[in-house]
């Protein structure tokens, strides 16, 4: 079952975390596994790979799927609703936008791929998009870095890399709240 | 007030369909005018998909004063602040 994936490797790298909380990191890596599920169509489910680097205590992941891509899940909504066709590399930075979907599954509602970038903002990351012929890459704090890329890559690689310096402590005292 | 240990209702907190569940006890709770604790457990992460299909969908059908009147949550500061960033995000986009 994927979804274990996201629950060992918070449990796994824990021990490298000096009481650092890493639910956002498992919460993250779900969200890109829905986004595989929901959006990619790709005849093998994924593929994951997650990796710490202790001399600078930050941690990354990358998922790869070969699906459709994300700029042809974009654009093959554009075609239907009479809309223009968008650049990949453009079409990559309006899926990171809150609220954005196309709508794959009727309860998709935009939070995704925007939760990972502003996941990637609070811990100082970095996130890298590979869709099909575009490629995005945004650093915390800084503008977006976009483009065609010089190659033909049929599906979607999503890497992201946080600093756990930046993630919140433990807090293990539970209490009541009022929504 | 009865109290319903999240881990214990589902099978994961990552799933649409797991987030119905969660719906459709929520959606019991407010036919029979009961009072909810949810515990949500320190290592729970709660996917944005298993939201959707569970606070979401409640907050369509039956708003935020709704949602506020038949939940009560209980776990750690850190949990509760995401769980209410998520009902915050869906407000700013999706609240008429």
């Amino acid at each position: 079952m994927i979804y274990s994936y996201s629950l060992y490797a918070k449990k796994y790298f824990e021990r490298f975390a000096n009481n650092k909380d890493l639910i956002s990191l498992s919460a993250n890596l779900d969200e890109v596994f829905n986004n595989v599920f929901d959006h990619a169509q790709s005849p093998i489910t994924g593929y994951i790979i997650t990796q710490y680097y202790p001399k600078n205590n930050k941690l990354s992941f990358s998922i790869c799927d070969f699906g459709i891509g994300i700029p042809s899940s974009i654009n093959n909504k554009n075609i239907e609703n009479n809309f223009p066709i968008m650049d990949d590399w453009k079409s990559i930075i309006k899926s990171l936008e809150k609220g954005f979907s196309v709508n794959s599954t009727p309860r998709n509602r935009g939070f995704g791929l925007n939760n990972i970038i502003e996941f990637t903002e609070s811990s100082n990351g970095k996130l890298t998009i590979i869709s099909n012929n575009g490629i995005v890459e945004k650093s915390a704090n800084s503008l977006y870095k976009a483009g065609k890329t010089e190659y033909e890559f049929k599906g979607t690689l999503i890497k992201v890399e946080v600093d756990l310096n930046t993630f919140q402590n433990k807090n293990e005292h539970e209490e009541i709240f009022d929504l | 007030m009865k109290t319903i240990v999240l881990k214990d209702l589902v099978n994961n907190t990552s799933s649409n369909s797991e987030g119905l569940v969660l719906y459709d006890y929520l959606q019991r709770a407010v036919i029979e005018k009961e009072l909810l604790l949810l515990y949500v457990d320190n290592d729970l992460s709660l996917s944005s998909s298993f939201l959707n299909t569970s606070i979401g969908l409640f907050l369509d059908n039956y708003g935020i004063k709704t949602l506020k009147n038949t939940i009560k949550f209980k776990g750690s500061k850190n949990q509760y602040l995401r769980f209410i960033d998520y009902i915050q995000k869906y407000n700013s986009l999706y609240s008429l």
